[in-house]
């Protein structure tokens, strides 16, 4: 396998006490520069392997590495730090601090200690998601795909090697989930940013360079992003 | 750097923050109150080691107690916790914030306290010379020193607490935090309802064997009857609650729809009102038993017993009284507000404000009737070595009834008043 891929996992699993395997034996190596969608019905594990890619979780079989380090048995503050520094986040939802204005919540990551960010970056990332001029404004006054928006200005102000974006359309109509999509497809293109994806919308893993398919746990399809008709089939 | 975590916590999340301030209020109140009359009789040792000994105890309820609170508030603010380990706030950093919300609350709470401990002392050291227990010529001085003293230990006791109460919620796996807080379900064990038998009757079985002891080492033995009966009621609470609403439930249904309203959902929530249950008990039990010591003996003998005594008995049962009032009130107040979207979709549903808290109010009553009930079986069980027959009058019984009707409707019927007056859409949206 590829050493230098971001994101790489190998016989990854994650089981919750004596449930069922919630994730069974996934491997896989993400190369730099690619936008990766993982689909799956409800429960398919699709969360949980983002979590445990993304180094918020911890898997209970097999080893994940991110970024270059072996994550699967890093220390709480050490893993935090790579997650600062060479991570970015977009959630569905609950992204933001909603007392916070724009601007404070892009700059979170540097503010806890994170890569150094310059007045001059945060005004450019704030221009390049739409909202410049919206720096001072408290995001709890923003539209829902605005805040997204912020979401991605914040995953990417650090330029991470890894984003990982978890459903970041699902509460979106497809007009504004269409932009949102568009600014992680641009950080792909321009900045070699590597983008891993969790959707259940065959609109948004259309976006996509490359799907997963996990079924009941399970690594059931790895392929080339085919177009919307054929992605809707696969998922259902 | 300065991050802000903090003062986006109390700005985010004001009404968390009302469980720690009215702990830091009360403790203030206690020491303002203790070290304003301690300073006033200075000369007096006895009295002046019992003062110092309820302001110790302040300052130990206090750490406990701002921890169990602070414990409640972070857990009102976990997404924003699960958001902040994210996306690189590690554990150490969760764990000063929180530290440092439970301090900055002390100041104006402390501030406040300090001033209301003011009254409060003057009313004492007048009741304390009254009692014969301080010199007639001891007059009241505040001191203003003692305020900053006073800030400097509840800053530093709050820290401490928070700190020990961040620890668990600090360490959480942010995924473990995103996940839904609400699938995760606790169940009644066969295990907590066996220990909570085995101290129950344990507590009485001790009760029974030291019946026949001579008075202080009977009254000694007697508080580990208290305390294996309190334990034992506690891990208990939800099996008592779910019983008490079946055997409320005819009485409930003549309220209608509301008393089974309440009743269902007391049964659905019982665990986690067993935990103020314990709180409610322990001090009406405590406050039961040492009114009744002193009354019974009024009654059999026929005169009062020393009243100096008995005036500082009581006094030292009023502080534990008012720190585990605060505990109970903050329980179920933590609980009514993790109900808040339930509440609010009571009223979508069709209730209207009036009903939905006449719904809360039968809660109260079933929860008020239930610790009283508790309460009197620990503290009868209790006093059996003490007194044999306890005795109190009929009116005495009535201001305990009340007072502990009065804090159980703080905790539940009050947050339920504040949290409907927002249109109900605004909490579901």
């Amino acid at each position: 396998m590829d050493d230098d891929a971001p994101v790489m996992a190998d016989g990854l699993g994650r089981r919750y006490g004596q449930r069922p395997w919630a994730l069974r034996d996934v491997s896989l190596a993400v190369p730099a520069g690619q936008f990766v969608a993982v689909m799956g019905a409800t429960g398919s594990g699709k969360s949980t392997l983002l979590h445990c890619l993304a180094g918020l979780d911890r898997p209970t079989a097999g080893r994940v590495r991110l970024a270059g380090r072996d994550i699967t048995r890093l220390r709480e503050a050490a893993l935090t730090r790579l997650r600062r520094d060479r991570v970015g986040f977009v959630f569905q939802s609950y992204n933001l601090l909603s007392t916070l204005t724009v601007a404070r919540n892009v700059l979170l990551p540097a503010r806890l200690g994170g890569p150094r960010v310059s007045p001059a970056a945060l005004a450019a990332m704030l221009d390049a998601v739409g909202l410049g001029g919206l720096a001072d404004r408290p995001v709890g006054d923003l539209s829902g795909g605005q805040r997204q928006r912020v979401a991605v200005a914040r995953a990417l102000i650090t330029r991470p090697a890894v984003v990982f974006a978890d459903e970041p359309t699902g509460a979106l109509d497809p007009t504004t989930g269409g932009q949102v999509l568009r600014l992680l497809r641009a950080a792909v293109d321009r900045d070699g940013v590597t983008v891993v994806m969790v959707s259940h919308d065959p609109l948004a893993a259309a976006h996509s360079d490359r799907l997963l398919l996990l079924r009941e746990g399970r690594l059931v399809a790895d392929t080339r992003t085919p177009d919307v008709t054929s992605i809707a089939a696969m998922a259902s | 750097m300065r991050t802000g975590i903090a003062a986006q916590a109390l700005r985010a999340h004001r009404w968390a923050f009302a469980g720690p301030a009215s702990t830091q209020l009360v403790a203030a109140m206690v020491l303002s109150a203790t070290l304003t009359v301690q300073a006033s009789v200075d000369g007096v040792p006895e009295l002046s080691e019992t003062l110092t000994a309820f302001a110790l105890i302040a300052v130990y309820l206090t750490i406990l107690l701002v921890g169990v609170t602070m414990n409640a508030a972070i857990a009102q603010q976990a997404r924003d916790v699960a958001l902040l380990r994210a996306v690189g706030a590690t554990p150490a950093r969760i764990r000063r914030a929180v530290a440092l919300e439970a301090a900055v609350v002390a100041v104006p709470a402390g501030i406040a306290g300090y001033l209301l401990g003011l009254p409060a002392g003057w009313a004492w050291l007048g009741s304390l010379v009254d009692h014969g227990l301080a010199p007639v010529g001891a007059r009241f001085t505040p001191e203003p020193l003692l305020l900053p003293l006073i800030l400097a230990v509840l800053v530093v006791t709050s820290a401490i607490g928070a700190l020990v109460a961040a620890v668990r919620p600090a360490r959480v796996r942010p995924a473990v935090a995103l996940a839904d807080a609400a699938t995760r379900r606790h169940r009644f064990t066969a295990v907590r309802a066996g220990l909570g038998l085995l101290l129950v009757a344990g507590g009485g079985t001790l009760s029974v064997s030291i019946a026949d002891l001579p008075g202080d080492a009977a009254d000694d033995a007697a508080l580990f009857v208290m305390l294996a009966l309190c334990v034992g009621v506690g891990l208990l609470g939800p099996f008592v609650l779910r019983s008490s609403v079946v055997l409320g439930r005819p009485l409930l249904a003549l309220a209608g729809g509301t008393g089974r309203l309440a009743a269902d959902s007391v049964a659905v929530l019982s665990r986690a009102l067993s935990g103020a249950l314990v709180p409610l008990v322990l001090t009406v039990a405590f406050a039961a038993v040492k009114v009744a010591v002193h009354t019974t003996t009024a009654h059999v003998t026929g005169r009062e017993g020393p009243a100096a005594e008995a005036w500082l008995d009581y006094s030292g049962t009023t502080v534990y009284c008012l720190f585990a009032a605060v505990a109970a009130v903050n329980t179920l107040a933590t609980v009514l507000v993790g109900r808040r979207r339930d509440l609010a979709l009571l009223e979508l549903a069709g209730a209207t404000r009036g009903r939905v808290l006449a719904v809360v109010v039968c809660e109260a009553g079933i929860v008020t009737v239930t610790g009283l009930v508790l309460a009197a079986a620990v503290a009868g069980v209790t006093l059996v070595p003490m007194v044999h027959v306890p005795y109190v009058p009929a009116a005495t019984l009535t201001v305990g009834a009340l007072a502990t009707a009065v804090v159980v409707a703080a905790g539940t019927v009050l947050p339920a008043a504040l949290l409907t007056r927002r249109p109900p859409i605004g909490e579901i949206g």
